[in-house]
């Protein structure tokens, strides 16, 4: 102890009391900060669970789907498609352009999963929800599988023949029995786009969309990574100068995948009930 | 709340309820108990750090009263009244008081009698201040005036 010094004898309660209180603090704010570690950490580990969920749920890959190498006569100079992903009007899509491959309908019981040539798959014309039978028009390999055009929903059309794909909005149509009679493929669904312009629609339902659309002489099926309206959808195809556009299914109950790099990725499995009317749109390799 | 601090000296023990305490300070090997509201000293033969230590363990919830200024002086803060940093001086105004005579006991802890007639000088100044009115006038270091100042700015 120094002349200079000073001590007080005994801690001064005024100074216990405020180490008490920044003690309560301190753990005060480490607690709300643990919890709201804990909470992100829930949030994302849920979400993550839920996209395996909806991905893994009902498709059980068996022997020789997943990892199946694409036909050894591919090279890369003749990829079947390709994949980028773009923004058009704030919301995110992807697109599978059609380069080395033909376009196809296959029946749920008739896609050969084990067919290494088909490197893309989704669905096409929508089912009814109360017979489940296809709506719409529906050719296919040149057989009558649906008639009708019964509203305005349905005045859209693909028509898969010769090689060639028309997309259009009409009813009726000489490409109805092109696709007949060249044992080609014909489906309905909504108009998104043609000559006179885009579509507009009432519903401000927001889903995830998707479009068997025509671009400069090439066919690529583009759809939405955010979910949007299906005017917007219809605008933002016009946006990327898309001439022709008919909706396919949309939504994510649904089967998509394609092959990439000699592997499946599964982007969406459909939980529904399986049904022989479900169709889909594949890209098959030459 | 009241806590009292036992010296014990030879065969004596003492008690001194803590807020009767205005100072104590160091006189070489001993150390002199001033009394609040009375010229009473009581000096024992332990030094001042010693009964710092009985300050410590014996008053759980006031020894935080008493602040040590350097080496040689414990004061009561309830008493500190002012703080003359530029001079070095602190005062201490214990309020009512009595001016009585001071009678100063010094107690060893081998000859109670002998020492009894050993008396500090009444001629000194802190004795004479002592015994005509309450306020008492310490000196401590510039430095520790200015920590002392420090800390009773913090009450």
């Amino acid at each position: 102890m120094k002349d200079t010094d000073i001590e007080v004898l005994g801690e001064d309660p005024r100074k216990l009391r405020r180490k008490k209180r920044n003690i309560q603090l301190a753990l005060g704010i480490f607690a709300i900060v643990l919890i709201v570690i804990v909470l992100f950490l829930i949030l994302r580990q849920s979400k993550r669970t839920s996209e395996i969920t909806s991905t893994d749920e009902t498709y059980t890959p068996t022997e020789g789907d997943v990892g199946k190498t694409v036909s050894d006569s591919l090279s890369v100079d003749t990829i079947p498609f390709t994949l980028e992903e773009m923004e058009i009007n704030g919301n995110k899509y992807r697109c599978f352009q059609l380069v080395n491959a033909e376009l196809e309908l296959a029946l749920y019981n008739d896609i050969d999963t084990t067919d290494t040539a088909i490197v893309f798959v989704t669905q096409a014309a929508n089912i009814r929800g109360d017979n489940n039978k296809i709506i719409g028009d529906f050719i296919y390999k040149g057989d009558s599988m649906a008639k009708g055009c019964p509203n305005a929903s349905t005045l859209g059309f693909c028509a898969i023949f010769g090689g060639k794909t028309i997309i259009g909005k009409a009813n009726p149509t000489t490409f109805l029995d092109s696709a007949k009679n060249d044992s080609g493929f014909f489906f309905r669904q909504y108009a998104l786009v043609n000559d006179n312009g885009f579509e507009s629609f009432e519903s401000e339902a927001k889903s995830y969309r998707r479009a068997l659309c025509i671009k400069d002489g090439n066919v690529m099926v583009v759809e939405s990574i955010d979910k949007i309206t299906l005017s917007a959808f219809a605008e933002a195809l016009f946006d990327y100068d898309i001439s022709n556009a008919v909706n396919l299914m949309g939504g994510k109950n649904l089967d998509e995948w394609y092959v990439k790099d000699g592997k499946r990725e599964v982007l969406f499995i459909n939980t529904r009930e399986p049904n022989p009317n479900r169709n889909y749109l594949i890209f098959r390799a030459k | 709340m009241v806590e009292f601090l036992t010296i014990k000296s030879g065969a004596k023990l003492f008690r001194f309820e803590h807020n009767d305490i205005l100072y104590i300070e160091a006189a070489k090997n001993y150390s002199d108990v001033h009394i609040a509201g009375s010229n009473k000293i009581d000096t024992f033969s332990i030094q001042i750090g010693e009964i710092a230590d009985y300050i410590r363990s014996q008053l759980k919830q006031t020894a935080s009263s008493f602040i040590r200024v350097g080496k040689s002086l414990i004061i009561n803060r309830n008493y500190v009244q002012c703080i003359d940093v530029s001079n070095g001086k602190l005062e201490l105004y214990c309020g009512v008081g009595r001016a009585i005579e001071c009678d100063v006991f010094k107690y060893s802890s081998n000859d109670y009698d002998k020492d009894r007639k050993k008396y500090r000088t009444e001629t000194s100044p802190e004795y004479q201040m002592r015994n005509t009115n309450i306020k008492i006038e310490l000196s401590a270091s510039r430095e520790a005036l200015i920590k002392l100042r420090d800390e009773l700015l913090e009450d």
